[in-house]
């Protein structure tokens, strides 16, 4: 049957819909080469077509399946790319490296310019009123207060704040900090807040 | 085929499930198609099931190869129950794309009822949808719910405890991010396997 | 040095500084702690919280959070211990130490500054510094001039004797001095104080000291006198508290009082039966380890008019009359089988919408929490601070609740068949025994 392959590997990323899985370089290449194949065949079959009139319907047959490959691996790289995108809201622009191997060269190419462009245009906003850009990635939700209490669940390491003090952050120490400097944090895992 | 799902994973897998179809013209090295032929051409006639894709876009060449036959839970035996009560029936054993099917299938429904049938389905099972997301054992409300039904639920079991701890706190805490949560739980399960 | 004004001499320096704050595993730190991080929150004084259970956990836990650091705070801990001489920190570092465990370390005491006690205790008798310390330079010029030679060996030999009484004399102090180890007033209580101080007295603040009153109280920490006095000036701010809120805000807020109440572990969140059975000050006096035991219970169930089935089911769905008249029956059964008073004042908590809670039901879910049998020590920590909220869903005191019954079933389980078996040996003024590592 046609299209089977494909269909694994679309099966495959919508069981992981939250996560990035590994880019498939095998899989993609068989199906390529599937594709490569039903090609030939139908330029041979459409050839012999002034002879046998009725083989256009098979040729119609492989040809949609064709459409089909394209339009799910089409869909892969989508998808694929719409996670790459949340990857940099939520990772940051260094991505951990065991995320890192998950994408492709393309991909993190992509990634990279990506990330560029964000950064460059979030530098760009309010430059008209003197403002010399604004991070969007932070501050997701309104801030509620300046200081909130962190729970450290993992061991991070050295934090250097903004007035210069370094904080040592290891796993169940708890922390109570300006809220700015740890939403990043959070967002990344390494801090839950505590109410 | 213009179609505002092109890219979407879930519409492709809804679009890979098998209809049953009867062949209107011979397609010469196309056996393959039917498992059980023994022969290397298919017949003009042959009722085989093939994915929905397939079949649509046979369907739509000029003239039409295929003429497409409704699945069993969209056919009038099962009309019937559904419309007499749909909370009884297991869509997760059934009918995994009930309703996205039956959207593409209502089409060649000759008497138009498939439509009407889904719209009822669904309004019956919106209080099983809506039970299902604000009692506490949602794993056993889950089990006879359709795929989409079930995306549905989870979403209004998370809003709905978003809601409730607002409520009861007034604030909404600053939490990891999705993606990294998954990353890291998943991460945790692999390594467990190990 | 001790300090004298814990307002301006402690919470003052703190505010606008960076805290490291160093806590001990225990019911009373935990509650301070609490105390404090309140405070420090409503000031915005940035702190970094570590719970430390040992002198090595101390200076790792120092070690790695110093930098940057001038104002450590111990709560529970470092007392005891020379801190400049195990910790090594910065000339500039200093050190403020609530800790309740006694006797303090003497260089503590006479250091200048370095490390500053929070509160002092009148029931500690500190030596004299110069009954400890002395220059001893003197020693060290033994080359005498030649003439006035016998003279001064005379001189040195008079010294010599002198140093030695001294020395015995010091030995002496410091032996009665450190002799025993003992509990002085809670931590927690002094961490009212300030609160009180700083005029930010909550109910929060309030239920954190309460429950650390109770657990000195509850682990015998401190004599049942000694307790009165600790609980009294937190007993004038419960009350204080009371005229404050309005009579129609009382359902609406959480607040803290002061009731008579049984004094039986986790009833309230157990049932009746399961609470008298494992009750630390009534189980023995009922002799439940004997075979006649159970009969013994029944037989007191009965004498308060409690039927079996009421008695054994979750305290919070038993008959409202029977709850109501609990402690008189109680109190009217006691006598008869000759056990203690099985009531006394106790603070409880008070939340809208949700069954009171006492203070020493509090106490034996941190104290499971702390040393709960799967959860790690650290973060068992972070539970029990999440358990003394006042307000919402408490899920951290539910679990310590259920790990706490757990806990007190196997000491009861163990105890009784320790006592069944004839396994305590008796040994002059001791009675001991093994308890066999699994």
């Amino acid at each position: 049957m046609f299209g089977e392959k494909v269909i694994e590997l679309l099966k495959e990323a919508e069981r992981n819909s939250d996560t990035i899985d590994l880019y498939n370089d095998e899989k993609i290449r068989q199906i390529i080469q599937e594709m490569h194949i039903l090609f030939k065949m139908n330029m041979d079959d459409a050839n012999a077509t002034t002879e046998n009139k009725s083989l256009w319907t098979t040729v119609q047959v492989r040809h949609s399946a064709l459409e089909r490959n394209k339009r799910c691996l089409l869909a892969y790289l989508y998808n694929r790319m719409n996670k790459i995108k949340t990857l940099r809201w939520e990772f940051g622009s260094v991505l951990p490296p065991d995320v890192r191997e998950l994408l492709s060269d393309s991909e993190y190419e992509w990634f990279s310019k990506y990330s560029t462009n964000l950064a460059s245009y979030m530098r760009s906003l309010g430059e008209d009123i003197g403002y010399s850009g604004i991070d969007l990635t932070e501050n997701l939700r309104p801030p509620k207060s300046l200081y909130i209490e962190v729970l450290c669940v993992t061991d991070y390491g050295k934090l250097e704040l903004e007035d210069g003090d370094v904080i040592m952050l290891k796993k169940n120490s708890r922390h109570y900090l300006p809220t700015e400097e740890c939403q990043t944090l959070i967002r990344q895992g390494v801090l839950k807040q505590i109410i | 085929m213009a179609n505002s799902n092109y890219l979407s994973i879930s519409d492709i897998l809804v679009t890979n499930e098998k209809v049953p179809c009867k062949f209107l013209l011979d397609l010469p090295k196309m056996g393959f198609l039917d498992p059980s032929a023994t022969e290397n051409d298919l017949k003009a006639g042959t009722n085989i099931e093939i994915p929905l894709w397939l079949a649509e876009s046979l369907y739509t060449r000029r003239p039409p190869l295929v003429s497409v036959d409704l699945p069993k839970i969209y056919k009038e035996t099962y009309r019937e129950i559904l419309n007499a009560d749909s909370c009884t029936v297991d869509m997760h054993k059934l009918g995994q794309h009930f309703y996205e099917l039956g959207c593409y299938i209502a089409k060649h429904d000759i008497k138009g009822e498939v439509s009407s049938t889904l719209l009822n389905t669904f309004r019956q099972r919106f209080k099983m949808i809506l039970s299902a997301s604000v009692s506490t054992d949602s794993i056993n409300s889950v089990q006879p719910l359709s795929m989409s039904e079930r995306k549905r639920t989870e979403a209004a079991v998370v809003t709905e405890r978003a809601l409730s701890s607002w409520l009861k706190i007034g604030d909404c805490p600053l939490t990891t991010a999705n993606m990294v949560a998954n990353h890291r739980k998943r991460k945790r399960a692999e390594m467990e396997l190990l | 040095m001790f300090i004298e004004d814990i307002r301006n001499d402690f919470y003052n320096v703190l505010l606008g500084n960076r805290v490291l704050l160093l806590v001990h595993y225990d019911v009373d730190a935990v509650c301070a702690c609490k105390i404090l991080q309140d405070l420090f929150k409503c000031d915005n004084i940035s702190y970094t919280l570590v719970p430390v259970g040992g002198i090595s956990d101390l200076k790792t836990a120092y070690d790695e959070n110093n930098e940057e650091i001038k104002y450590v705070v111990l709560v529970n801990c470092g007392g005891t211990i020379d801190l400049v001489d195990i910790l090594q920190p910065e000339e500039d570092v200093v050190f403020f130490v609530l800790d309740s465990h006694k006797p303090t370390d003497i260089c503590n005491v006479y250091s200048d500054g370095q490390v500053r006690l929070i509160y002092k205790d009148d029931e500690e008798n500190i030596p004299n510094f110069d009954d400890i310390f002395r220059d001893d330079d003197e020693d060290e010029e033994e080359p005498e001039p030649e003439p006035e030679r016998r003279s001064a060996l005379e001189a040195a030999a008079e010294r010599r004797r002198a140093r030695k009484a001294w020395e015995e004399r010091r030995h002496a102090l410091m032996f009665n001095y450190t002799q025993f180890s003992y509990y002085g007033k809670p931590s927690a209580c002094v961490a009212l104080e300030i609160a009180a101080r700083a005029s930010r007295c909550t109910t929060a603040t309030l239920w954190s000291a309460a429950v650390a009153a109770a657990a000195h109280e509850a682990l015998h920490n401190r004599s049942p006198a000694r307790c009165l006095l600790d609980a009294e000036p937190l007993h004038r701010y419960v009350a204080a508290a009371q005229r404050h809120t309005a009579d129609d805000d009382t359902h609406r807020v959480a607040r803290v009082s002061v009731e008579k109440d049984a004094s039986l572990p986790l009833y309230r969140l157990w049932s009746l039966e399961g609470a008298l059975r494992h009750a630390g000050a009534l189980a023995p006096l009922l002799r439940l380890h004997a075979r006649s035991g159970a009969a013994r219970l029944r037989q007191l169930l009965a004498d308060m008019g409690f039927p079996l089935q009421q008695a054994r089911q979750a305290y919070r769905s038993m008959d409202v009359e029977l709850r109501r008249s609990m402690l008189t029956a109680l109190e009217a059964a006691a006598p008869k089988y000759k056990l203690p008073v099985p009531t006394r004042a106790t603070f409880l908590l008070h939340r809208p919408h949700a069954p009171p809670l006492s203070a020493l039901d509090m106490v034996y879910a941190i104290m499971a929490l702390i040393e709960h049998e799967t959860i790690p020590r650290a973060e068992g920590f972070q539970h029990a601070l999440a358990a003394l909220q006042v307000t919402g869903e408490n899920e951290a005191l539910k679990l310590g609740a259920a790990a706490a019954r757990r806990a007190l079933e196997a000491v009861a389980r163990l105890a009784n068949s320790i006592l069944s078996s004839r396994g305590l040996m008796l040994a002059g003024p001791f009675n001991y025994f093994i308890v066999q590592e699994v």
